[in-house]
């Protein structure tokens, strides 16, 4: 009975140290880079200082007409059919016209309108992630965001790999568990400090039974956002709807009947309405579907931002007289068992239930989760004997790259979008994603040879990174200092320039402490491997 | 390392064949989505609970012949919708 159970456990914890391996490489810039996009409105308002461009609702007189005629002016007639008018906070009005392509998704023309002026930012045409790709200055936020859902992929390949990598955590996670159970004794025990070993495994520890409940919460639901998208929904049509898509989708939302007449809705007196019916709550996007044509209806989406909790507001209309319809739900045509936990999963995912302090709580544990994930392989590694074979040095290369290249690579990124700023050159998010790669892919090879010093390098390396990127930014947008600090409307600017330099003070403070644990056996391990890279050492030593 | 793979790929395709035939027992609720919407937020945990006993269940045999087994009642489901 014992042997069988010891049999099962050392079975478990095999397949937790190699699906560790495995998940580590995908799932750490996955888990860093969500704990970064939990903040991408942020982001965009600090990245677009230089010029934010105003909210519809802070412009005297402004018409959406106006600017949807001065959009639609720039567009094809075969693409007006559907349209996705969306504004996110500091930046233009954004208007993408499409036509859906069965295979190929949502193909049109994003223009990008300067809600003040009515005049054409800039317009693109292509399939909806190319052609909605942000101005330069905006690019950083949606490269972590892309970065997070996509691991800068080919759109179905990017959801299918982030999404088996969520499996690969939960996977991780239940194993764990099952092999270290968590006790009272070690969620409380200070690590110890004797040797680099041994201190980042108590910290491996006590790290994993803290975020325990939020690295199960988001590796679930981000599982399932991932695959819902790639394999299942399409699989689930498949199955109960013959293949059809939009069928499924029709009957996954309400019912919607519509005047069919001749005439075509005004788009302002819409929108009055959606704003008296929120009693006030912000712009934030509006769907144009089957536009001029008999099933025409225009969706609106308000969102009243608090720091409490956002609130979203749908209300659909009818596309011919403008005439308010109904309140529409996310999902399902009542509330069900199936929308309620749709909706638990993307609050639970998004950190959005409570606001502002569900998103710096979800920061943060996503922080915890990459520490787990880096002292996790720290500890993987140390158990390993000094080899200098190509696993070993695989292992060595991805714990010194995910543990201190990340935040290197993260920094490197964050600078090289200041450059293309600065600099006004083209194809920006192509070098932030150049920039990132090339970074974690310098501090792998380069950390082969001695993680735990590679990674105390490149922990100090990104804090100073960090520091020095508050005034970079300012110099590179060009924005007045004193005018952010005399604007109440910019103080989150301020914030994101506080947390930089407090965030980069602590990757310093992390350098710091690791260099103090490192232990006699490591630099005798360091310099072995060093010394079989080179033959007449190899040779001396033998 | 082959076996945990086995399990592992074993595993993700019976809880997607668990999903989808899920699609047709599941009522569908007041809003009309219960059984499209819950088999696919549940599939991770679904995975994972059918990986785990695949691989390192005490009676393996035991393991596989009750996962076979729910899988095979669920590929029918899925074979008769498709027929139905």
């Amino acid at each position: 009975m014992s042997t069988r159970n010891e049999s099962s456990r050392l079975k478990l914890y095999l397949l937790h140290r190699w699906t560790a391996l495995l998940v580590a490489a995908v799932a750490m810039p996955v888990i860093l880079s969500g704990a970064i996009a939990t903040f991408h409105h942020e982001i965009d308002a600090w990245t677009g200082r230089g010029r934010p461009y105003p909210a519809l609702a802070a412009v005297d007189g402004f018409d959406l007409d106006a600017a949807a005629a001065a959009a639609a002016a720039h567009v094809p007639e075969r693409f007006r059919r559907h349209v996705d008018i969306r504004q996110e906070p500091g930046r233009p009005l954004s208007f993408f016209h499409y036509e859906s392509v069965p295979g190929t998704g949502d193909v049109g023309v994003a223009v990008d309108v300067d809600p003040a002026t009515l005049d054409i930012v800039r317009s693109k045409s292509g399939e909806r992630l190319a052609a909605t790709m942000p101005p330069p200055a905006f690019t950083i936020g949606r490269f972590f965001l892309d970065l997070h859902i996509f691991l800068l992929l080919p759109r179905t390949l990017g959801l299918i790999v982030t999404g088996l990598a969520g499996l690969g955590l939960v996977a991780l996670l239940a194993t764990g568990v099952w092999v270290y159970p968590p006790t009272r004794a070690n969620a409380v025990r200070k690590p110890r400090t004797a040797t680099a070993r041994l201190f980042t495994g108590n910290l491996h520890a006590l790290v994993g039974i803290w975020s325990l409940p939020f690295t199960v919460l988001t590796a679930v639901t981000g599982a399932f956002f991932s695959l819902a998208g790639a394999i299942l929904l399409p699989l689930v049509a498949l199955v109960a709807f013959g293949g059809d898509v939009e069928t499924m989708i029709a009957n996954m939302t309400q019912p919607i009947e519509v005047s069919r007449t001749d005439d075509v809705a005004p788009l302002q007196p819409i929108l009055d309405d959606a704003y008296g019916r929120s009693g006030g709550a912000g712009f934030s996007r509006v769907f144009l579907d089957d536009w001029r044509q008999e099933d025409a209806a225009a969706t609106v989406q308000l969102v009243d931002r608090s720091p409490w909790g956002d609130t979203s507001y749908n209300y659909v209309y009818d596309g011919h007289t403008g005439a308010f319809i109904q309140e529409q739900m996310v999902l399902g045509t009542e509330p069900s068992l199936g929308s309620a936990l749709f909706e638990l999963v993307g609050w639970l995912h998004f950190g959005t239930l409570f606001g502002m302090v569900t998103k710096v709580l979800w920061g943060l544990f996503g922080l915890a989760a990459w520490g787990l994930a880096a002292t996790g392989l720290l500890v993987f590694v140390g158990r390993q004997r000094v080899g200098w074979n190509a696993p070993d040095r695989v292992a060595r290369g991805l714990a010194a790259a995910l543990g201190g290249g990340l935040p290197l690579a993260v920094g490197a990124a964050a600078m090289t979008w200041a450059a293309t700023v600065a600099f006004a050159a083209p194809q920006s998010y192509a070098l932030v994603a150049a920039a990132f790669v090339g970074t974690l892919a310098a501090t792998a090879a380069a950390g082969a040879c001695c993680p735990m010093r590679h990674i105390t390098m490149t922990l100090a390396s990104a804090g100073l990174v960090f520091v020095a990127l508050p005034p970079i930014a300012a110099m590179a947008t060009g924005a007045d200092v004193a005018e952010i600090w005399n604007d109440p409307a910019r103080a989150g600017t301020l914030a994101v320039d506080a947390v930089l330099v407090l965030g980069g003070l602590v990757l310093m403070a992390g350098a710091t402490l690791l260099r103090e644990r490192k232990t006699p056996s490591a630099r005798i391990a360091c310099t072995a491997g060093a010394m079989a890279t080179i033959p007449e050492a190899r040779e001396e030593s033998l | 390392m082959w076996s945990a793979a086995g399990a592992l790929l074993a595993a993700f395709l019976c809880a997607l064949i668990v999903t989808l035939g899920a699609t047709q027992w599941l009522p569908p609720g007041r809003g009309g989505i219960d059984h499209l919407v819950v088999p696919a937020v549940l599939f991770p945990l679904t995975w994972v609970a059918l990986a785990l006993p695949l691989h390192a269940a005490r009676r393996r045999r035991l393991a596989w012949g009750l996962v076979g087994a729910l899988t095979a009642v669920h590929a029918a489901l899925v074979v008769s919708a498709f027929l139905g």
